[in-house]
């Protein structure tokens, strides 16, 4: 018995260095449908936080520019109620990604948010529904908003190579669309405006763009808290006193969090571009900046879910500002339109 | 709530030196917040101190990792730059109706020694000492802090020492063997 035991396991020793001494075919077949993407370092100040990017969804110079085509191209909503639209249809380039007619029926006549450094954001649109990732924001967009067939993609006579040098596989699968815009969303990077030069001591402030640099950063303006560099958001989101009764779409962050202290709040915009994406507020009320600060002047409205930060010392909720010191605010925040930004071709539409 | 903590020390007694870590540490209070105090020498202990805020050294435009939280941490430079050390925000009732409290603590001078008096023994396994920030204590000890007429206090040297001599007495701590 013993030796037949001993046999057996010199045996089952043996088939099992035969077996690591196999090769297999297949593995000796080159994978027709990888490629190795190159890597896209994005480009930003050294004061900039660190941006969010995915483990899964490193950014690629394929993947990106795999999402540039898919952000201009009408067939992502071919399939869907809004057939003929593309992201670029209300997020203009040369409005920061935004579009200058207030609201859009599709989206309920809220005002579009501009697509600017959205690499640091943690959620989207005004009331913060969608996200925390952009990749989530991205499947909200492909598969609610567009509501993608991605046959269309699958079928199409370029795509599909697209999305193998993007992602080296031979799949288009709707994660794959969105890992791609979500790249592309991410290198919508504006970090070149006056106001950035100003910051590396490249280029001086006008004296009126001084003094209105100096009332954002200070408490006579008091803009900085929500409006805080480098970004100029800071992610979060507030009641500004826009109204005192909140109903439908204006119960803002509310309709998410069910809060009541987040009645009215919205997200807080990014300032940068600003002048160029008109109308202001989450609906789009005011058409100039001129507007907005008149508003932050004296325009604002008591309620229970009024933010803080605009009751000002001594309980007012008003700035009370000289017309010498809202022109200079107004002046201070043209110095954050990035030229670079909405002139650039690497941006602009590939078709 | 968001505020930072700094320099804590673990006072040492009979024979027991000081332990001390310096952080900082950011805490936001819309989650718990735990940090690591690493090795803490075995022994008795009279008490601990701690500093709410940054130390000069860091108190400095982008001196800290810039990190979403710490530039939204930042204190303007043309209001002297560095960070803000506390951010206490909230609603009071004033005749009545809602009304909004801005506490802003910032500024060298402001940086907040709390010294916390209490012996423990630390063992040699793992023990937790758990920091509790009372933020009543911030409007009434030794200073009754009036909101209808302090409602904001970034732009008052007075208003935020007051904030300053309030918050030494604010904290209280456990530990936990």
């Amino acid at each position: 018995m013993r030796s037949r035991a001993a046999l057996l396991g010199i045996a089952v020793a043996a088939m099992a260095v035969w077996a690591g001494c196999r090769k297999d075919p297949a593995a000796e077949m080159p994978d027709p449908c990888a490629f190795p993407a190159t890597p896209f370092q994005l480009d930003y100040h050294a004061f900039f936080p660190d941006p969010v990017i995915p483990a899964d969804n490193p950014m690629t110079v394929e993947g990106i520019e795999l999402g540039r085509r898919l952000y201009y191209d009408p067939l992502l909503s071919s399939s869907g109620p809004l057939a003929g639209k593309s992201c670029s249809s209300c997020h203009f380039q040369e409005h920061a990604f935004t579009v200058p007619d207030p609201g859009v029926p599709a989206i309920g006549n809220t005002n579009v948010m501009s697509h600017c450094n959205l690499a640091w954001a943690t959620h989207f649109l005004w009331d913060g529904s969608a996200g925390p990732t952009l990749e989530d924001v991205m499947r909200y967009e492909v598969e609610e908003f567009f509501r993608l067939d991605v046959g269309v993609l699958r079928n199409h006579p370029e795509y599909p190579e697209l999305f193998r040098k993007a992602f080296g596989t031979c799949e288009v699968t709707l994660p794959l669309v969105e890992k791609a815009m979500a790249q592309w969303f991410r290198r919508l990077t504006s970090a070149n405006s006056k106001f950035d030069r100003f910051l590396k001591n490249e280029e001086a402030l006008s004296p009126g763009e001084w003094r209105g640099f100096q009332l954002f950063f200070t408490e006579a303006g008091d803009c900085f808290h929500c409006h805080s560099m480098p970004l100029m958001t800071d992610n979060g989101f507030h009641n500004i006193g826009l109204d005192s009764v909140f109903a439908g779409q204006g119960v803002g962050r509310y309709a998410v969090t069910g809060n009541p202290m987040d009645l009215g709040a919205f997200k807080t915009p990014t300032l940068r571009n600003i002048a160029l994406t008109a109308p202001y507020m989450h609906d789009g009320r005011f058409q100039t900046l001129e507007e907005v600060v008149d508003f932050y002047s004296a325009g604002a409205k008591h309620s229970p879910s009024l933010d803080p930060i605009m009751t000002k010392p001594g309980t007012g909720i008003t700035l009370g500002m000289t017309a010498q010191q809202k022109a200079d605010l107004v002046a201070f925040l043209h110095t954050l339109t990035d030229e670079a930004f909405v002139t650039d071709t690497a941006l602009a539409s590939p078709f | 709530m968001e505020y930072y903590l700094c320099n804590l020390v673990l006072k040492g007694a009979g024979g027991t030196a000081d332990h001390l870590v310096a952080g900082p540490w950011y805490i936001n209070g819309a989650w718990p917040n735990t940090f690591d105090l690493g090795v803490v020498p075995a022994g008795g202990y009279d008490g601990i101190s701690v500093d709410l805020g940054l130390p000069p050294a860091l108190n400095q435009t982008n001196a800290l990792p810039p990190a979403m939280e710490h530039v939204n941490m930042a204190w303007p430079i043309p209001m002297g730059g560095g960070y803000h050390f506390m951010k206490f925000e909230g609603h009071f009732l004033l005749q009545g109706q809602p009304t909004g409290f801005a506490m802003h603590l910032g500024k060298d001078q402001n940086l907040v020694h709390c010294e916390l008096s209490q012996p423990f023994t630390v063992g040699i396994d793992q023990g937790k000492l758990a920091l509790v920030f009372n933020l009543n204590e911030v409007f009434r000890d030794p200073h009754t802090y009036d909101l209808s007429t302090g409602n904001q206090s970034m732009g008052s040297d007075s208003l935020m020492a007051l904030l300053r001599d309030n918050c030494s007495n604010a904290f209280t701590f456990q530990f936990l063997p």
